[in-house]
């Protein structure tokens, strides 16, 4: 007999959470192991609920989702990790690619596409939309996702620009040191590299232009 | 500061110091005049003044785009679920239901706030949009016949477009319909009671930005929705993009329309400009690059989606890539066996070959396992279809065990795995109807 798949839900909506968790509970294999508010959250309870499949909402305040999906494949390289947005851009799907995705759904997508890219992720596939599966490209360091436009932002290191979504939220270099883990020292520096790079020198002004790139959400 | 004509009728302005002489009793004597031409300093005043208000438009206009994005996330998630909820509780009732009619028009109302969040969403260009080349002309005559629909018969609709296939554009074709449908309905709301609406679409090498000649290369298509109407004050031309301004009554429009539209020419790398008098009418001119028209396709036309059932085996060591690999071509309707090293391939070939209908390999896979895995499949069968993937950019096929045309060479694209994918089936295929 097929065993449960065993689903972690992580988004700071509960209407969201609730809606979701109702309808996923209903399909015969899975089992909603656990709903989180937060991507901290989800570390923690990653290590205590056993996730199979972590279904992650892209936009929630504290620590960044990609860096929670790093951290928990340290300890979980099984689990695989789904991404959730309201929103859909180029910087998500390429930065859900180098976290490994194994999907990338938008909310405007019916209950059944989540359903289907669970099943499909569990049977060693991945869930992307077909537009976003035509333009990943394979190069010998594995799946990117060229953006159409090379900006300024694609000078950015992955840290660099976790550090600007960070900034875009108005955190301080402590609370960016808190939630990643790195030294004040360390955000410092990518703070005085990405300013370097952007050419921009003031915090809100690297707001205003991480809204506009859609590195960060308004 | 004073104005004054020169002999050759332009006008200069000047400005004077005037400065009495005294006399010895402290009487003015004399006036002594200096006067300096500040004409052209006057002129860069005025333009750094324009620029200066270009700028702070731009500044309100992306505050509130923030504001409304902002306010468009929270509505999508509550529509997410409250669509969850619906589509639960259908569900869980018999479709003959007294309560189902009801969720059907709770679901009809949450798909028209969903429409509502999509236009906000577009306005702060968040909304999804898929950019390819089309026949801008062709887009253009195909709402100018919808509008001649909606339109009422008092409203004269003339057209004068450039002939199909000459202005293509890299954009979302639907949302630029959107584009003029909004300018379209704006100036219908401007003719009152009678009158004419012309839109018209133009080649221009003319940069809007500069609006001195372009490259040789660029070109630019101007598409203008003019109308005899009632006019705009000044004011109202410097307010009317901005989100929710509108000089309609109450529940006669959102005045969303046009702010959309400068968003989605703005995304395009376009350009709206807008001349109107209060009186005679208004002329919307929007300027959008062209590209050139999309090259023929050159997929064999006999790569059609496959019957369902073909068998392929994709041999990859990296985990990620295979996974990518594999729901690709699984979405084509193949089935997929999945392998990371050439030992499961080789034992999947001898257990299930006669099942498989093509091997996709890593040609990378170390201790030159590619080239056993190649020479033991040629020994069985010397025909079977591989296609090679290798990050290696001189590898020729593998010492010919692969054709060169079915090697993929990285970095390359989903769509073209699927590309070469179909064309060594089709080559197979082919052989044996041979």
């Amino acid at each position: 007999m097929m065993s449960s798949i065993r689903i972690l839900l992580v988004d700071d909506h509960e209407l969201v959470r609730t809606a979701l968790a109702e309808r996923l509970e209903r399909e015969r294999y899975f089992t909603v192991a656990g709903c989180v508010a937060s991507a901290e959250a989800a570390v923690q309870e990653s290590r205590t609920c056993d996730p199979d499949v972590i279904l992650m909402d892209i936009d929630m305040p504290g620590l960044n989702c990609f860096e929670a999906a790093r951290q928990i494949s340290r300890f979980r390289p099984d689990c695989r990790i789904i991404f959730l947005s309201a929103f859909f851009h180029d910087i998500y799907i390429e930065q859900a690619l180098s976290v490994k995705a194994r999907g990338y759904l938008t909310k405007t997508e019916s209950p059944e596409s989540v359903v289907e890219a669970i099943l499909e992720a569990m049977s060693g596939g991945v869930y992307f939309s077909k537009k976003v599966r035509d333009r990943i490209t394979v190069d010998v360091k594995g799946p990117t996702f060229p953006t159409a436009r090379k900006t300024k932002l694609s000078t950015l290191t992955p840290r660099e620009l976790e550090t600007l979504r960070y900034i875009a939220r108005g955190m301080s270099k402590q609370e960016i040191s808190r939630d990643i883990g790195i030294a004040v020292k360390t955000v410092d520096r990518h703070c005085t590299n990405l300013m370097r790079k952007l050419d921009i020198h003031d915090r809100v002004e690297l707001a205003r232009f991480a809204i506009r790139e859609g590195v960060a959400e308004p | 500061e004073e104005e004054i004509q020169l002999k050759s009728g332009d006008f200069r302005t000047l400005h004077t110091k005037k400065i009495p002489i005294l006399d010895e009793h402290g009487e003015p004597q004399y006036l002594l005049g200096i006067s300096e031409d500040i004409t052209e300093k006057k002129k860069a005043e005025l333009a750094n003044a324009k620029l200066e208000n270009q700028l702070r438009q731009a500044q309100k206009m992306e505050a509130v785009g923030t504001l409304a994005g902002g306010i468009a996330h929270g509505f999508r998630n509550l529509l997410a679920a409250m669509f969850a909820y619906i589509a639960l509780a259908k569900n869980t009732l018999d479709p003959g239901h007294a309560a189902m009619k009801s969720l059907d028009l709770v679901e009809d109302a949450a798909t028209q706030a969903r429409g509502v969040t999509n236009a906000l969403l577009t306005f702060c260009h968040a909304a999804p949009t898929e950019k390819t080349p089309f026949d801008l002309s062709v887009a253009v005559r195909a709402q100018i016949r919808l509008l001649r629909g909606v339109l009422p018969s008092t409203i004269r609709v003339k057209d004068d477009l450039a002939p199909i296939g000459e202005l293509w554009v890299y954009g979302d074709e639907s949302q630029l319909q959107q584009v003029v449908m909004n300018l379209a309905i704006n100036a219908r709301d401007a003719v009152v009671i009678s009158g004419e609406l012309e839109i018209s679409l133009r080649e221009s090498s003319c940069d809007p930005q500069t609006q001195s000649a372009a490259g040789a290369d660029a070109r630019w298509a101007v598409l203008r929705v003019e109308d005899n109407g009632v006019g705009m004050t000044p004011e109202k031309i410097s307010r009317m993009f901005e989100p929710f301004f509108t000089t309609k009554p109450r529940g006669h429009g959102t005045g969303l329309g046009l702010s959309i539209a400068h968003s989605i020419v703005t995304d395009h790398g376009g350009r709206i400009d807008v001349e109107s008098r209060l009186g005679s009418g208004t002329r919307i001119s929007v300027h959008l690059p062209c590209c050139a028209p999309p090259e023929e396709s050159d997929q064999d036309p006999r790569s059609r989606s496959r019957d369902l059932g073909e068998s392929i085996m994709i041999v990859e060591q990296d985990e990620y890539t295979r996974s990518i690999m594999t729901s690709t071509l699984r979405y084509q309707g193949y089935e997929i066996l999945q392998v990371a090293d050439a030992r499961s391939a080789s034992a999947a070939l001898q257990t299930c070959r006669a099942e498989l209908s093509l091997v996709v390999l890593d040609l990378d896979l170390p201790h030159h396992e590619s080239a056993q895995l190649l020479s033991t499949l040629r020994r069985t069968a010397s025909d079977f279809p591989v296609v090679g993937v290798t990050g290696e950019p001189h590898l020729d096929g593998n010492s010919g065990s692969v054709a060169g045309d079915l090697v993929l060479r990285k970095p390359f694209q989903m769509s073209e795995l699927i590309s070469v994918v179909g064309r060594a089936l089709n080559r197979k295929s082919g052989e044996k109807s041979a």
